[in-house]
């Protein structure tokens, strides 16, 4: 996939790029803390992973690494960038993920009558860690949505029902975590589009400019 | 047409009425609006609050994930929801009666402001709750009188074998607590050569909706111990997730007592062949007795009379012989029996002398006609072969099953009987024990027209005990008894079969 990374390099240089990596970091550092409160478990996050390429590339890649059914809770940002962010796991785990948050006293049907719910709520927590930390980093004000949650293959949760193109180039952003005593793992991956892309090259300037001033 | 409504103030007036309760706090977090509902849930007027932040209104919310959420919504414009499965009590909310009031929390910024503000929704959900808890309750009271009180372990997992659920029974069968056992893979409880019993990914699919015919297999406890198992599974549905309950009950005493009658009857198995073993030995015994004993006298009608006491008594440790050589001590191969009896006499009368040719069908008698019958056979053939009239004689011996009877059949090509013939009324020892061992045994003897020699057809109805061997009908083992000798045979003249033995 190297023309991507070309495409990649060519709207953002080494500097900007380093400096965007930062940001999201720091971001997803954040829900992760938030993660962890909920789950009273050490969350473990891997290198963010910046790459371009379409949606079908990106459903391809997620799908090489979880084949079974997914659970995802999504949240759409608007606002200068615009986009989508995510929080993925295999299915299997999602009962785990959420008997480890809810009282332990609670019944098997219990717990599966709250896990929608409950999904969403840790979503929320988490996308919001993300998005907020990114706003207030690039001095941006966002508007989140509040969170939605989808089951099904990577299909399902990365072009979801409504028309996005599937050949659309966009800015696919993933860390991998996971919570080793509880044996749960997943990703936080963030969507953009192309113009969205171009108005974080602008914002991430800024934000360099604002270290060369001091 | 009308003036369209002030919306400021229309706005102030549904917030009043709405079902719900609305709370807009400025970019300060200042309590802006509190609706009607709020002012009635928290007993808290909207000009008593005026002014203040809502920290400084509910000082037990700073810090909690409120503060966090309504941060994110001022400061950078995310929408949160709160729900009251994870959170128990988020605002201090009454019902009219005192009970608490059940909610979930939305915050949504509000940019359209001329400042930063933000609203927080909130959705009494005590009904649906309530509800829910009732209906669980009732439907948990009967489920939990069957599974608590279960002897047997019951563990319900995911569809990727994950371990869901346990009763109390399987947490003593294998010696764990639910809380360490939840989550793990239900390999924990089986044994690794048993581990594929237990559905995992597409074979859950393939399992039928109802309960499966049980499987043996073998568990472990927590100390790695092993234990029988038999494990019946049922797949079930909710909320679009599919789950596997196995119901494993303790087999161990159950296979060890199985174990020990499977012994007990190898035992008396060997038991029976020994008994019947020595009978044969005893018999054989007997038997060579006579033979000794014949050898020593010099009378040619005694050594005769011998002779035939001594086969008679080794037809019947033939019996004993063969009982003793299968795996059934009730019932008698009684083609086997005849095969080699005819090997036998065919030898002992000499190569020359008889051409015995046997055509059996598979039969089991029962035990109680074994001997009989197996003394009747003796009879008949030694009888023909004692009246042949040319060398070598050939002597037919068949057995054929019916519906519900069998018949021995033994034919010579000798003379033939005389035309008076009565085998009930024959004088002759051989004639008097085969007429009394077939009223014995229930059976009937025939003696057909034969256009040359003489055929003895014995009937015997079957009793539940004979069995015809599971073998295909129409390939029926057929075995031709020959000796050495030429097979062509003109029998002329000769004494009349059966009649010329003498008294005992």
């Amino acid at each position: 996939m190297s023309s991507d990374r070309d495409s990649g390099e060519f709207l953002l240089n080494e500097m900007e790029r380093d400096a965007l990596t930062e940001v999201i970091n720091i971001g997803v550092s954040r829900a992760a803390k938030n993660l962890s409160r909920m789950v009273k478990d050490q969350v473990h996050l891997s290198v963010p992973r910046t790459e371009i390429m379409s949606r079908d590339q990106a459903v391809g890649w997620l799908s090489r690494r979880e084949n079974s059914s997914l659970v995802a809770v999504g949240q759409d940002f608007r606002g200068s960038f615009s986009g989508q962010a995510l929080l993925i796991f295999p299915e299997k785990t999602s009962l785990e993920l959420v008997r480890s948050i809810l009282d332990d006293t609670l019944s098997l049907d219990e717990i599966v009558d709250l896990e929608q719910e409950a999904l969403a709520e840790i979503g929320n927590v988490v996308l919001n860690g993300c998005l907020v930390v990114m706003a207030n980093m690039l001095k941006q004000a966002l508007n989140m949505s509040l969170p939605r949650v989808m089951r099904g293959s990577s299909q399902v949760v990365l072009l979801g029902t409504d028309r996005n193109d599937p050949g659309e180039m966009v800015l696919f952003l993933t860390i991998g975590f996971a919570m080793r005593s509880r044996s749960i793992n997943g990703y936080i991956a963030l969507l953009m589009d192309l113009p969205s892309l171009t108005a974080i090259k602008a914002l991430i300037r800024e934000y360099l400019k604002g270290f060369e001033e001091i | 047409m009308k003036p369209p409504f002030d919306s400021a103030q229309i706005g102030g007036a549904v917030l009043d009425v709405l079902d719900t309760g609305i709370i807009i706090l400025d970019g300060d977090a200042c309590i802006r609006i509190w609706n009607a509902w709020m002012e009635r849930a928290t007993g808290l007027t909207q000009s008593a609050l005026a002014g203040l932040s809502i920290w400084e209104a509910f000082p037990a919310l700073a810090d909690s994930r409120l503060q966090g959420a309504v941060d994110d919504a001022l400061q950078a414009g995310a929408s949160s929801i709160l729900t009251h499965s994870l959170h128990n009590e988020l605002l201090p909310l009454h019902l009219p009666d005192g009970r608490p009031l059940l909610h979930n929390l939305i915050i949504r910024p509000l940019p359209s402001l001329d400042s930063p503000g933000c609203m927080i929704q909130v959705n009494d959900i005590t009904v649906t709750v309530t509800r829910e808890r009732v209906l669980r309750e009732r439907r948990d009271a009967k489920y939990r009188a069957v599974v608590d009180t279960a002897q047997d372990a019951i563990v319900t997992t995911d569809a990727a074998g994950t371990l869901q659920w346990m009763n109390t029974a399987a947490e003593r069968i294998f010696d764990l607590h639910s809380p360490e056992a939840l989550g793990q893979d239900i390999g924990l409880l089986l044994s690794p050569g048993d581990r594929n019993h237990w559905p995992h990914g597409d074979d859950v699919q393939a399992l039928n909706e109802e309960a499966s015919h049980p499987v043996e297999l073998v568990g472990q406890r927590r100390d790695g111990s092993l234990l029988n198992l038999e494990l019946s599974l049922a797949r079930w549905r909710s909320e679009d997730r599919i789950f596997v309950t196995g119901i494993l009950r303790d087999v161990t005493e159950r296979r060890r007592a199985r174990d020990a009658l499977e012994q007990a009857v190898a035992d008396k198995t060997v038991l029976l062949r020994e008994i019947n073993h020595r009978v044969k030995n005893s018999l054989q015994l007997v038997s060579g007795l006579l033979n000794l004993q014949m050898a020593s006298i010099d009378d040619v009608s005694a050594k005769a009379l011998l002779k035939d006491a001594s086969d008679r008594i080794a037809a019947v440790a033939r019996v004993h012989y063969r009982l003793y050589q299968s795996e059934r001590f009730s019932t008698l191969d009684f083609a086997a029996f005849l095969e080699e009896l005819c090997d036998d006499l065919a030898e002992a009368s000499g190569a020359s002398v008889c051409n015995l040719v046997l055509d059996a069908g598979p039969l089991e008698v029962n035990i109680d006609h074994a001997a009989p019958l197996g003394l009747i056979a003796n009879e008949l053939i030694t009888n023909a072969i004692k009246h042949r009239d040319v060398d070598p004689a050939i002597i037919r011996v068949s057995l054929e099953s019916q519906q519900d009877s069998f018949t021995l059949t033994v034919s010579d090509q000798g003379p033939g009987l005389p035309p008076d013939f009565d085998p009930a009324k024959s004088r002759t020892l051989g004639m008097r024990i085969v007429t009394a061992l077939i009223r014995q045994i229930g059976g009937r003897l025939d003696i057909p027209p034969t256009a040359k020699g003489t055929t003895f057809s014995v009937t015997v109805r079957c009793s539940q005990h004979d069995l015809q061997k599971p073998v295909d009908p129409p390939k029926q083992d057929e075995r031709i008894k020959r000796d050495s000798g030429p097979r062509q045979n003109d029998g002329s003249s000769g004494m009349a079969s059966g009649e010329s033995e003498n008294a005992a």
